[in-house]
């Protein structure tokens, strides 16, 4: 029902640019532009939706996007960064901001795949909001993390440290404010995301 | 027969020429390294050991004229078009345009100013891959006549002596300007830096998670003295290089060569 509903709304909004562009004489819509130099939409990176779709970065073009790395093996500080970002959201909810997403793109190839994603998803009662991204290579998990300026290693148990590095990206695919470790105050970022 | 490096093979097939590099590559073998960042095990008092696997590498990191014919067919990281977050303003900047360089660049000399996204965009082009760090470390550590020179005061001062020069930035030399180490491998210490594939590694590992700090076991008295070898102060700059870079970076003396992983 809901992928029914999707395909709807998403052929609405073809339907609709179409018009847009035919009355504005552009060549090309809005949507379809290519990206500024200095958008992570450039990136060509794959990654995988927890319904197994492969996805590029350049899909959540027209989003507020609050993006970070991380994994779900990890006992450390990752439960933190989860628990962190959802107190994001419930702030940024509770003053009427609701339309943004929260992604977060995995370390681990090995072991994050779009099943154990998914049931990630139900343990933490993460909401709609959130996207776990599965990667496709360790070639792309490294990419991601130089994009965002995310220092990381692999132990020999396959366990990752990692830096806490929370982003803001906005509808273009730009980064706008970044969060520097746990411990540093979400405020700027969130005002930056709500353009307040 | 050997192909000179930087040979440009064309061959015709199906009425579709394919441009095919053939760099020269020496094969490095299997072996073990222990470097400064390993971690030291607490039972038995040694430094975790990294094993690394034979691979192939460019004898010469990669020349400015090589790094050309790759801009013919890739021109999307050429200067005028590579977008800013894959490269920032400084790249190529020994170029003049897009194609041409200037006029007192070497075509022999080591491309340099080039980020660690368009060094991986090369690499990828001709099936090969940049370096691990430890790949990179496993390489250079080995002297003319030994695998492992790192306690090899001779060779240890020599690239320090080379770190510690003062530097012109024009004129950089032509590629194979030192002899060659053990492997047959060129210019890894005396002529330019070069990217590897993780050079974000965390300078954090293990038990040193949690506390959101340096790791105490990189830097600074009492915990330098538990890193494999703290002679090898070489290797420690080299990792503080790589640690202030990001991966659009550009510097006029860091470039890059590709590995190749052998058939399995």
């Amino acid at each position: 029902m809901k992928t029914v509903l999707m395909l709807c709304l998403t052929f609405f909004v073809i339907t609709l640019s179409a018009v847009v562009s035919a009355h504005d004489h552009e060549p090309q819509s809005h949507a379809s532009a290519p990206p500024s130099g200095d958008s992570l939409f450039n990136s060509k990176t794959i990654w995988r939706e927890v319904s197994g779709r492969e996805v590029k970065l350049s899909e959540f073009r027209g989003s507020k996007v609050i993006l970070t790395m991380a994994y779900t093996s990890c006992t450390y500080t990752c439960p933190l960064t989860v628990a962190k970002l959802k107190e994001m959201e419930s702030s940024l909810v509770a003053k009427g901001f609701t339309e943004f997403k929260i992604v977060l793109a995995s370390f681990d190839p090995k072991r994050d795949n779009p099943a154990r994603l998914s049931e990630y998803i139900k343990e933490k009662k993460l909401s709609s909001r959130w996207v776990l991204l599965c990667p496709h290579s360790n070639k792309d998990v490294r990419e991601l993390a130089a994009l965002l300026g995310i220092t990381y290693s692999q132990d020999k148990q396959g366990d990752f440290s990692h830096s806490n590095i929370i982003s803001f990206m906005d509808e273009q695919g730009v980064i706008r404010k970044t969060l520097n470790g746990l411990a540093s105050d979400p405020k700027p970022l969130m005002s930056v995301l709500t353009g307040g | 027969m050997k192909w000179p490096s930087g040979t440009v093979v064309l061959l015709l097939s199906a009425g579709v020429a394919h441009a095919t590099w053939s760099p020269a590559l020496v094969t490095v073998p299997k072996g073990q390294l222990a470097p400064f960042w390993g971690q030291l095990q607490k039972q038995s008092g040694t430094v975790e050991v990294i094993e690394i696997q034979s691979f192939q590498v460019m004898a010469a990191p990669v020349t400015n004229a090589e790094f050309q014919n790759f801009l013919h067919d890739e021109s999307e990281w050429s200067k005028s078009k590579v977008k800013r977050i894959f490269a920032d303003p400084g790249y190529l900047e020994q170029f003049e345009s897009d194609l041409k360089l200037k006029r007192l660049a070497l075509t022999t000399a080591p491309v340099t100013a080039v980020s660690w996204f368009a060094a991986r965009a090369f690499c990828e082009r001709y099936g090969m891959r940049l370096p691990t760090v430890a790949e990179w470390e496993y390489m250079g550590i080995a002297s003319e006549t030994k695998a492992n020179a790192g306690r090899d005061p001779e060779f240890l001062q020599t690239i320090l002596d080379w770190y510690s020069e003062p530097r012109e930035k024009k004129g950089l030399q032509s590629v194979r300007h030192s002899r060659p180490n053990l492997y047959g491998i060129y210019d890894l210490h005396s002529l330019i830096w070069e990217w590897v594939e993780d050079f974000n590694s965390s300078l954090q590992q293990g038990e040193g998670r949690g506390e959101g700090s340096l790791n105490k076991d990189l830097f600074c008295g009492a915990g330098g003295a538990s890193g494999a070898n703290k002679e090898d102060y070489a290797a420690y700059m080299r990792f503080a290089f790589r640690s202030s870079l990001k991966g659009s970076s550009t510097v006029w003396n860091l470039g890059f060569r590709c590995v190749k992983d052998l058939q399995k």
